[in-house]
């Protein structure tokens, strides 16, 4: 039941379903539906795409309640001059200059939806807070634009060429607050942009009420002790290299593990023939908790996180974490928790690996510290509490 | 046999290098005469260009003095980086080159230790001339080996994954057993794969990464 009280948020996720994997997509989600369950009177604005690779609409235009929320969904509209964004973007990457048109049209070039931006002009009054996230989307950068001194952003800001773009540097400086997941984001903000009021909020992880490993190994017919990589199978995740590597640690070190894969990927990625590696897909929300459970330990080999919910989630689960020391998130979380293991390259990769199979009961200890690090920190009510302060010092002024 | 490896070389000492050194390791080991051709500047018996058409031509020219001729794949070599307008017309040009060179000179060998390294994609009809133009192409993985058919067009009997040169021992004394915090466990991770990486540049461990 809402308590008119609270107050009105709208939240404007580029994508939002119980399906969307990402993590931005995901702690909007969560946040939207716990601010809700808190008396807020919580309605999403986002698109009808459920795929980030193609953007096409999926999901019917209108209006629904999904979970206490309400839910309304507008169509996207194609891109235009896809090659020609494609340049712009590789030059983005490569760090060659870009001019202001060129950055807009960047921008618009991957999709727009202009009728959740007019519905937004029209409707902005009603609400008490606009929430945006992630930085880089055209849902984030416009909609930023009709009530600045009521939007928050969570920008998911990682250290990528893309955030040192002008045409996104409103988006962390002309708005009334930010939330960041974790202090080396926080701190990389402050190194892009002079920034408003902000918080770091964490985001927070729901704690699953019990774990079936051993019948995820037998659904799966996993036989082997295996590592996880849950997420997007994408190069910007480390995903190439995860599968390079994992190889060497094979033929080298003779590691007695497979390498299990869930989440998604492009269509027409090369799939292994190794037998070695397993891609699973997409799984529902329990089974992931189960395959958390089940694995020996989880890997994230990507340099772009802002938070890591996987690592989090690994931790609940009991399961030890090799991340990428390439992420000062991931090293961040890893230094603070004592509770997982970071890698530079493939020796040191192939050396955790030695280290898990030569001695999990050592391993072990280390997964109990990253678990009593989550429950500290980022159970969903400590980071609710934390929203709701920074909403309350929004929508009311500094206690 | 009069071997010619084409490649990175030290100095610098980076990766890339390395890899060459791994090449000519190999190849001495099983009792080649190996002569280098690398960039101008490097510890290379044979300098000029190894990049683009003018590589391609530089290739040709002194190559078919050689029995064999390896050409090892990295970021900017034997392909050209290039960005904007140019991009597409530039990698035409390249893997023509080299598709030609590749296939005018005697038993030619792309040596590929990560195909995520070649700027654009793998792909592409222009790529097909390129890998095509080898009679026999390295991978150090079978994610490469598999990249390769899929995207690159190569056919399985052409392709061989590269086992580690034998000699070098990993690194891998004691146990584990007395690390029981992550700050003691890393301590030693580094360690042994300092230990590795110090094997890795004297060609006992092929990376593929």
């Amino acid at each position: 039941m809402t308590n008119p009280t609270r107050g009105r948020l709208a939240f404007v996720p580029p994508r939002y379903g119980a399906e969307i994997v990402g993590g931005s997509e995901a702690v909007m989600r969560e946040a939207a539906q716990g601010l809700a369950s808190r008396g807020w009177d919580v309605e999403i604005l986002t698109t009808c795409a459920r795929d980030h690779y193609t953007w096409a609409n999926e999901y019917p235009a209108g209006t629904t309640t999904e979970d206490d929320v309400v839910v309304h969904r507008f169509p996207v509209e194609r891109p235009r001059a896809k090659r020609s964004r494609a340049r712009v973007d590789e030059r983005i990457v490569a760090g060659d200059p870009i001019s202001a048109k060129q950055q807009r049209a960047w921008l618009d070039g991957l999709f727009r939806v202009p009728e959740l931006f007019n519905r937004l002009v029209v409707t902005a009054d009603r609400y008490d807070a606009v929430i945006l996230s992630p930085y880089l989307f055209w849902t984030t950068v416009t909609a930023a634009t009709v009530a600045p001194d009521r939007t928050v952003v969570m920008p998911c800001l990682h250290d990528e060429p893309y955030a040192y773009l002008d045409v996104l540097r409103p988006v962390l400086a002309d708005v009334a607050r930010l939330w960041f997941l974790s202090e080396p984001e926080h701190q990389l903000a402050h190194r892009i942009a002079h920034l408003p009021a902000h918080d770091v909020t964490g985001a927070g992880v729901h704690v699953p009420e019990q774990y079936r490993p051993e019948k995820f190994r037998e659904r799966h017919h996993l036989e082997r002790p295996f590592i996880l990589f849950a997420g997007r199978r994408e190069r910007g995740k480390g995903w190439d290299w995860l599968g390079n590597a994992f190889h060497f640690a094979i033929q080298q070190y003779d590691v007695p593990f497979d390498l299990v894969a869930i989440g998604v990927g492009p269509a027409g990625a090369p799939v292994d023939t190794s037998g070695r590696v397993h891609v699973l897909g997409y799984l529902d929300h329990d089974e992931v908790a189960d395959a958390f459970a089940a694995a020996t330990a989880y890997i994230q080999p990507s340099t772009n996180e802002s938070f890591s919910r996987t690592i989090m989630e690994s931790w609940l689960a009991g399961t030890p974490v090799l991340a990428s020391m390439g992420s000062e998130v991931l090293q961040w979380h890893c230094d603070r928790s004592g509770g997982g293991l970071t890698f530079g390259d493939e020796f040191d990769l192939a050396q955790c690996l030695s280290f898990l199979a030569a001695a999990p009961a050592n391993a072990d200890l280390l997964a109990r510290a990253g678990r009593e690090y989550v429950l500290a920190n980022y159970r969903w009510d400590v980071v609710l509490d934390a929203m709701e302060a920074s909403l309350r010092e929004l929508t009311c002024g500094p206690s | 046999m009069r071997t010619l490896v084409v490649g990175s070389y030290p100095p610098p000492a980076q990766r890339d290098a390395y890899r060459t050194l791994e090449t000519v390791h190999r190849l001495g080991a099983r009792g080649d005469a190996v002569d280098v051709l690398s960039s101008p500047g490097s510890a290379s018996e044979l300098e000029g260009a190894i990049v683009g058409p003018r590589g391609a031509w530089s290739v040709l020219r002194r190559g078919r003095a050689y029995d064999a001729v390896y050409v090892q794949v990295e970021p900017n070599m034997p392909l050209r980086t290039v960005h904007g307008r140019r991009a597409r017309v530039a990698r035409l040009v390249d893997c023509l080159a080299w598709g030609i060179a590749l296939r005018l000179v005697r038993d030619a060998t792309l040596v590929v230790p990560d195909p995520n390294v070649v700027h654009r994609a793998l792909g592409g009809r222009t790529g097909r001339f390129l890998w095509s133009g080898a009679d026999r192409v390295f991978v150090a993985s079978e994610y490469g080996r598999r990249r390769l058919i899929e995207e690159g067009g190569v056919p399985d009997a052409r392709i061989e994954l590269a086992g580690p040169v034998p000699g070098v021992e990993r690194h891998d004394d004691g146990d584990w057993s007395g690390l029981t915090d992550a700050a003691a466990v890393m301590a030693e991770v580094h360690r042994r794969a300092s230990a590795d990486r110090r094997a890795a540049r004297r060609g006992g461990l092929e990376t593929g990464v």
